[in-house]
Formats: C-alpha cells, sequence, structure tokens
C-alpha cells in the first residue's frame, strides 16, 4: 500500500536527494582535485601521498556509484510520489 | 626540551642579538660619517632601508618566540545544537568573474555541511556578464542580487546588502575559493564560544600553482604568510580580516558601519576598528579553503599593487587616529598592525639597497662602504642568522631552501610597483582597484618590463666600471660587485616569470 506523501515533505525530500547527487557528483572531485595538487606541502612521506591519491581514486569511483544510484532513487521516487 | 630544539632556540637569541648589534653599530657608523650633503643624504635613506628590515626581522623573531608556547586557551569550540543552528549568510562578491570559476565556488558553497544558511551572489559586474551569472546562480538556488547602482569595490556591494541581511552571522568567499563542508560548522563552533569574539579568518590555500612560475611564487608566499605570521598574530589577538574565508557576526559589522569602502583593503582598515570596540578575533590555522593564486605577472603585481595601497593607506589613518586619541588597541595589537601596515615599504628598501653598491662603485657614496669591520664583524653574522633562522623555520613546515630563495625573488620582482603604490597611499592619492582576473593569459610587453631592465643594467654598468677599478680597494670594491651581480640576478628573474599559463584555469580542476 502506498503511503500518503506530504507535498512539503515531497519537495524537501527530492532537494535533499538532488543536494546529495550535486555533492557527489560535482563536489567531491572539486576537493579531491584541490587536495591532489596540494598534498606534496603536507610534508608526507611520498610513499604515504600516494596511498592517499589511491585512497582519493577509490573514493572518487565510489562517488560515481553513488551518483547513478542518487540519479534511480530520485527517479524512483519522483515515479511514486505522482 | 629536546635538542634540536633547544638548539633552534639558541638559533632565534643570537639572531636577535646580531641584529641588535648590526643596528647598533649602524647607529654609529651613520652619526661618525658626515662627509657631505648627497653622502649623508645616500646614508640616512640607507639607515632608514636597514631600519625596515630590521624591525621586520625583529617581528619575525618575536613572532617565532610566540609560536614556541602552545596556547592551550586559544581555539576553544561551543557544542553545536545541530537542530538549532546560528543562521549564517554566506556573500559572494565579484565582478566579471568567468563562469566556469563561479561554478566550482556555487557547488562548494551550497555542498557546505550546514543546515542553516543561506547563499547570496553579489554581482557587480558589467552588463554583459549579468544574463548569465544569473542564470548561473538560480541553477545552484542562490540568491542574486544586482545593485542599480555600480558598486566601485567589494566593500561596497557588501555594504549595499548587509542592511537586508538578518542572520547572525556573514561569511565572505571571492569567486575563486571554495571552501571545504566543514568550514561553517568549524567556524561558527569558533565563534559561538564567546560572545567577545568579532570574526573567525581561516587561510587561503592556492592550489593552483602548477600552472605557471608566478603562480607557484605567489602560493609560496601566501603559504609562508598563513602559516606563521598569521599563527603568530591569532596567538597576540590581532589577526586581521583577509576579505575573503571569514565568519563574522553580523551585529559586530553593522556597529562598525559595514567594510570600511574608503580603504582599497577594506578587510584590513575593518579589522582595525573592530579591534578598537574591544572584540577579539580568531585565526584558525586549519585550511579549510581553497583558492587559486594569480597566475600571470600583470595579475600578481595588480594584486600587490592594491595590497600595498591599502595597507599604507590604514597605516596613514592609524597615525592620524592615535595622534588623536581614537585609537584603542593594546600594545600587541598596535604593534602588529603597524608590522602590517609598513611591511609594503620593503619595495622601497630593496630599491636602496639595490642603489648604494652601485652608487658606490660608480661615485664613492656613501663613504663607509669601505669598511671590512662592518661586514665582517656584523653584517655577515646578522644577515647569515636571519637567513639560517628563517631558513630553519620553514623546514619545520617542510619548505625547501629553494622555497625559501623562491620567496625572496617574489618579494623583489614587485619593487616597482610597490614604490609608486605606496607614494600613492602617503600622499592620499586614490589608487585605482580592480578584482584580479584569473584564467585569462598575459604577460607584459618587453617595454613595460623598463624598471627592471634599466635596474639590471645599472648594475652591469657599476660592475663593469668596479672592475676597471678594483685595484684601488680590492675589498671593497669586490663586496659592491658581488652585490651589483646578486641583484641583478635576482632582477633577470622577471622574464622568467613574465609568461602566459600553461593551462585555462577551467581545465586546471581536471586533471585527475
Amino acid at each position: 500500500m502506498k503511503n500518503k506523501i506530504n507535498t512539503n515533505n515531497n519537495e524537501s525530500i527530492v532537494q535533499k536527494i538532488s543536494e546529495a547527487r550535486v555533492k557527489e557528483e560535482l563536489a567531491i572531485p572539486i576537493y579531491s582535485s584541490h587536495i591532489k595538487q596540494t598534498l606534496f606541502w603536507s610534508g608526507l612521506p611520498e610513499a604515504k601521498q600516494a596511498k592517499i591519491i589511491a585512497g582519493l581514486r577509490i573514493l572518487e569511483a565510489d562517488s560515481e556509484k553513488h551518483v547513478k544510484m542518487l540519479k534511480i532513487i530520485e527517479k524512483n521516487y519522483l515515479r511514486n510520489s505522482k | 626540551m629536546k635538542k634540536k630544539t633547544r638548539l633552534f632556540l639558541i638559533l632565534v637569541y643570537l639572531s636577535f642579538l646580531g641584529l641588535f648589534l648590526y643596528f647598533g653599530v649602524r647607529l654609529y657608523v651613520f652619526f661618525s660619517n658626515g662627509r657631505g650633503f648627497l653622502n649623508l643624504l645616500i646614508s640616512f635613506l640607507l639607515l632608514l632601508a636597514e631600519a625596515h628590515s630590521i624591525i621586520h626581522s625583529l617581528g619575525f623573531i618575536i613572532s617565532i618566540i610566540r609560536l614556541r608556547k602552545p596556547n592551550a586557551n586559544y581555539h576553544r569550540h561551543a557544542e553545536l545544537d545541530r537542530n538549532n543552528l546560528p543562521s549564517v549568510t554566506i556573500l559572494v562578491p565579484a565582478r566579471n568573474e568567468p563562469l566556469s570559476i563561479l561554478e566550482l565556488t556555487f557547488i562548494s558553497l551550497t555542498s557546505l555541511d550546514y543546515s542553516n544558511k543561506a547563499i547570496f551572489f553579489l554581482d557587480g559586474s558589467d552588463e554583459e556578464y549579468l544574463i548569465a551569472n544569473r542564470e548561473l546562480a538560480d541553477k545552484y538556488r542562490i540568491g542574486y542580487f544586482h545593485p542599480t547602482e555600480k558598486p566601485k569595490s567589494k566593500a561596497e556591494i557588501i555594504n549595499l546588502y548587509l542592511p537586508m541581511v538578518s542572520s547572525k552571522y556573514i561569511s565572505v568567499f571571492d569567486a575563486d575559493q571554495n571552501p571545504l563542508p566543514e568550514f561553517l560548522t568549524e567556524t561558527v563552533g569558533l565563534s559561538e564560544y564567546s560572545k567577545n569574539i568579532g570574526f573567525v579568518q581561516t587561510p587561503q590555500l592556492y592550489s593552483n600553482f602548477n600552472t605557471s612560475p608566478i603562480a607557484r611564487g605567489a602560493a609560496l608566499q601566501q603559504s609562508i604568510f598563513y602559516e606563521n605570521v598569521c599563527e603568530s598574530k591569532g596567538r597576540s589577538g590581532s589577526m586581521f580580516c583577509c576579505g575573503t574565508n571569514f565568519l563574522m557576526k553580523t551585529e559586530v559589522l553593522k556597529k562598525v558601519g559595514g567594510f570600511d569602502a574608503s580603504s582599497v583593503t577594506e578587510d584590513f582598515a575593518t579589522s582595525v576598528k573592530i579591534h578598537s570596540l574591544g572584540y577579539r578575533s580568531i585565526y584558525y590555522n586549519h585550511v579549510r579553503v581553497f583558492g587559486l593564486a594569480p597566475e600571470t605577472l600583470p595579475a600578481y603585481l595588480k594584486q600587490q599593487f592594491r595590497w600595498s595601497a591599502g595597507s599604507v593607506g590604514v597605516l596613514r589613518r592609524l597615525v592620524l587616529d592615535s595622534l588623536d586619541g581614537k585609537l584603542h588597541l593594546n600594545l600587541n595589537q598596535k604593534w602588529e598592525y603597524f608590522l602590517s601596515a609598513t611591511y609594503y615599504f620593503v619595495g622601497w628598501s630593496f630599491f636602496i639597497l639595490m642603489l648604494c653598491p652601485i652608487l658606490y662603485l660608480l661615485f664613492d657614496i656613501p663613504s663607509y662602504f669601505a669598511s671590512p669591520y662592518l661586514y665582517l664583524g656584523t653584517f655577515i653574522p646578522y644577515y647569515v642568522l636571519m637567513l639560517i633562522t628563517f631558513y630553519a623555520t620553514m623546514k619545520k613546515r617542510n619548505y625547501k631552501m629553494k622555497d625559501v630563495f623562491t620567496g625572496i625573488i617574489m618579494g623583489s620582482m614587485s619593487y616597482p610597483v610597490l614604490i609608486k603604490s605606496t607614494s600613492a597611499a602617503i600622499l592620499g592619492r586614490k589608487v585605482s582597484f580592480e578584482i584580479t582576473a584569473k584564467g585569462q593569459s598575459g604577460k607584459l610587453s618587453f617595454w613595460k618590463l623598463w624598471p627592471w631592465t634599466a635596474m639590471i643594467a645599472l648594475n652591469l654598468v657599476a660592475v663593469s666600471y668596479g672592475f676597471f677599478r678594483l685595484s684601488e680597494n680590492y675589498y671593497a670594491i669586490g663586496i659592491n660587485m658581488a652585490w651589483c651581480l646578486y641583484h641583478s640576478f635576482l632582477l633577470s628573474h622577471i622574464f622568467k616569470l613574465n609568461k602566459s599559463p600553461k593551462l585555462e584555469i577551467n581545465k586546471v580542476l581536471d586533471y585527475a
């Protein structure tokens, strides 16, 4: 049975999903790019820096998956709430 | 105490001693050297130039000593209730900035992990930019404000918007600054700790240093400033607002009548007023915002011009207010503001220090340059100790010798611009203000480089003339020739720095 959805709640949920998608899709690449470019100033040994960059790459890949998932959630939610 | 720390402290105190010894000897030499008007005039100018460098070296030593002691009370956070966060209005004042740069900033701002925020784009751009700017703001659900009257500066556009702000805090970001999600939670937490805190300033870290030698040098200069100088100012309660990446209590800003639009460094001038009212400032020395450095020589020089004119302009007012008894700052704050406001006389100082060996080689002025005792007994120990202390401090923060040298080159490079801007500021003349354009290629034409090329040529003429006179006084002429060659070498970097950036700015963040 479908739950009755409050319009205000509905809008705010859609907005929250959209914000989460923007963060995953657009903001995370900005942060990780800045961090990669300035990491050499951290004074960490090169091996550790390489490890951090590898970690950032994994997070970026995860982020791409999250974007796909959030798009599906957004689409399904909008379809079900109509 | 660790052996390394002990050695470092001994070095610092030796530098302190060397500095006083050298200045004492310099004063003695000046007063006992009175042959002819020109000789006296040049000696006096040289004394002023050296006094500038000595005072700022002293400021540096004091800051090292200050930073040695941990300050447990400095960074105290208040616990924030996530469901009842104080309201923050984020302002992005900008004029004619590329959309690609604005978009990165808008994305970062909307992604700030803080629910009670409102973001406003204060657009002071020309007509042709407005439609696209508004569309971009709408795309990210950012409020848009374009005043009917064209603002002349960043301060003016913020002041025009300020009456509409009802939130507890305002936070300002330049168009090219990208904050990390935790920026507001951390700065609001710090500010909420006490009613007496007027603003919280965080550092700027330039991440585009690979785009050009200028960007790299500017990034390095900026890091030295934010990591050491600002940390020390923060500890002494005299950190000033840097115009971007800060959080300020709206009530405090309104109390001082908004940003001081009469100064091109409105942030610096406004900080004096806030401190004068007895409010404290916090410097939160953690990188929470990434930004972009000027990438071309014209952009870098324009930025230096604005900062120097503004700082010296504030110095003029500080002196006048001090005489009128209107300046209510404590001794630490007065000292730190004095250092910040006089720093940009470094252009004059460098110019005079460059001119003196030339004058000595060509005209034997100033005559006391012939004294070997001055150099070997006092100047060399002072100079070497200061350099080692500076390098040791930088090494602690993972900088290399090459980086320190780059800092010296960048500092010397701006001398013609600093002379022009500080002269205008002392005379109270208005100087034009333009926000440094990012992402635009550009370099100075060969003819516009004349102040540097003329000085190099003059140095080389002096060296050639000195070479023929070498037998007259091997020691004095040799030393002065060495200085001329060193100065020519420093100045010759202008040709290396005057290059267009490697990458377009919108591609910089796309390299991964």
